[in-house]
């Protein structure tokens, strides 16, 4: 049964002193918002749940990392931006040079929308799936903040903090990438919500 | 206000972070500006849904592989970086501890390099103490320099004064050239 009743620092500091339960309590609290955020960010359930481990397992191991100077979602979150950034690059890569590799059908193939037009009962399915798109195409920088502000709904001082860029720079990122993400959105043809 | 302006504080204005004046700025431009207008609807709506998206939750097997791989981690036991970093010299923490000790290796180098700079002679200390006080002495021959012998009289020097005069005669000439 999940204790609510201790805060995230609190839960931390048991655990730094040993509490292996205190410890699971966090990775109850955080496995699926971590999974949401980095879900988004690479768009790939499986590679996202493995990132997901692996941000808890180096909770895990580095828990003495952890001092109560910072917040500790926001620690948690940097790591896993951390590890969402890397695993981004390693696709991107990976992607680079297999697209290359491959024949001019393949490639069409990959990516031609497969849609079969908005219905009125796709209408939130295509959203979704529009939104997901226009986030790929968003740069990274952008991307990031708009998950974690307008999904993940966490404060600007957190992000600033999460993404180690002053308040300012993410709040004007955070404008910019809203109106780029609308505008993608609306070449997708993502008018009525 | 231009449409660019209204772009830059969109956001800010939409969740209530502008001063009054500027809001009204804001506010006077999209009723003038039906793009703007529009573009606000849009983004307003865009941050309405996006809290709203499905949420994707953890597969059935999550807790049981981190268990394993926790399992795992504690067989192989703490790296040895992780050893080194526990270890606290005098009960201090290890991070500081190192940049004490190097910002005092650091120091000392540099006074001791600072305090050897000046190169001292060659001095046998040995031969020194060994010689007898006399023949310091008889060694010693101070080269007295006659003014006379080595160095130029007044009245050796060219006193004609032709060199001079030529000199000076130049030097008329060029003011005088310039009349």
């Amino acid at each position: 049964m999940p204790n609510y009743e201790l805060s995230d620092e609190e839960l931390i500091k048991k655990f730094q002193g040993g509490d292996e339960r205190a410890y699971n309590q966090i990775v109850y609290r955080y496995k699926d918002r971590l999974l949401n955020f980095i879900c988004r960010y690479l768009n790939d359930i499986d590679r996202s749940e493995d990132l997901v481990q692996d941000t808890l397992l180096k909770l895990y191991t580095h828990k003495d990392s952890y001092k109560e100077i910072a917040k500790f979602s926001t620690w948690l979150y940097t790591i896993a931006a951390n590890f969402a950034r890397t695993e981004l690059r390693k696709i991107k890569r990976r992607k680079t040079f297999s697209v290359t590799e491959l024949s001019r059908d393949d490639r069409e193939f990959i990516f031609s929308s497969t849609d079969e037009g908005p219905g009125e009962e796709n209408l939130a399915q295509n959203f979704e799936k529009n939104v997901q798109s226009a986030l790929s195409e968003l740069p990274d920088d952008f991307k990031t903040i708009i998950i974690l502000r307008d999904i993940q709904e966490l404060s600007y001082d957190e992000i600033s903090k999460i993404v180690e860029v002053p308040l300012g720079t993410v709040k004007s990122r955070i404008n910019r990438g809203r109106l780029k993400l609308q505008e993608l959105l609306k070449t997708k043809g993502e008018r009525s919500y | 206000m231009k449409c660019y302006d209204f772009e830059l504080n969109i956001s800010a204005y939409i969740e209530g972070e502008l001063k009054q004046i500027a809001r009204q700025d804001l506010s006077r431009h999209k009723e003038s500006c039906k793009n703007c207008a529009q573009k606000l609807v849009d983004i307003s709506i865009m941050m309405e849904n996006l809290p709203k998206l499905t949420q994707v939750t953890t597969s059935s097997q999550f807790d049981q592989k981190l268990q394993d791989r926790i399992l795992e981690i504690n067989k192989l036991g703490p790296s040895v970086w992780q050893r080194l970093i526990k270890i606290k010299p005098f009960g201090f923490e290890p991070v500081p501890a190192l940049g004490f000790v190097s910002a005092m290796v650091m120091i000392i180098g540099a006074s001791y390099f600072l305090l050897n700079q000046d190169v001292l002679p060659d001095v046998d200390l040995n031969k020194l103490s060994t010689q007898p006080q006399q023949n310091l002495h008889q060694d010693f021959k101070p080269s007295v320099v006659s003014p006379k012998q080595n160095l130029p009289s007044i009245a050796d020097s060219d006193t004609s004064g032709k060199s001079n005069t030529k000199h000076l005669d130049k030097k008329i000439n060029l003011v005088g050239g310039r009349k």
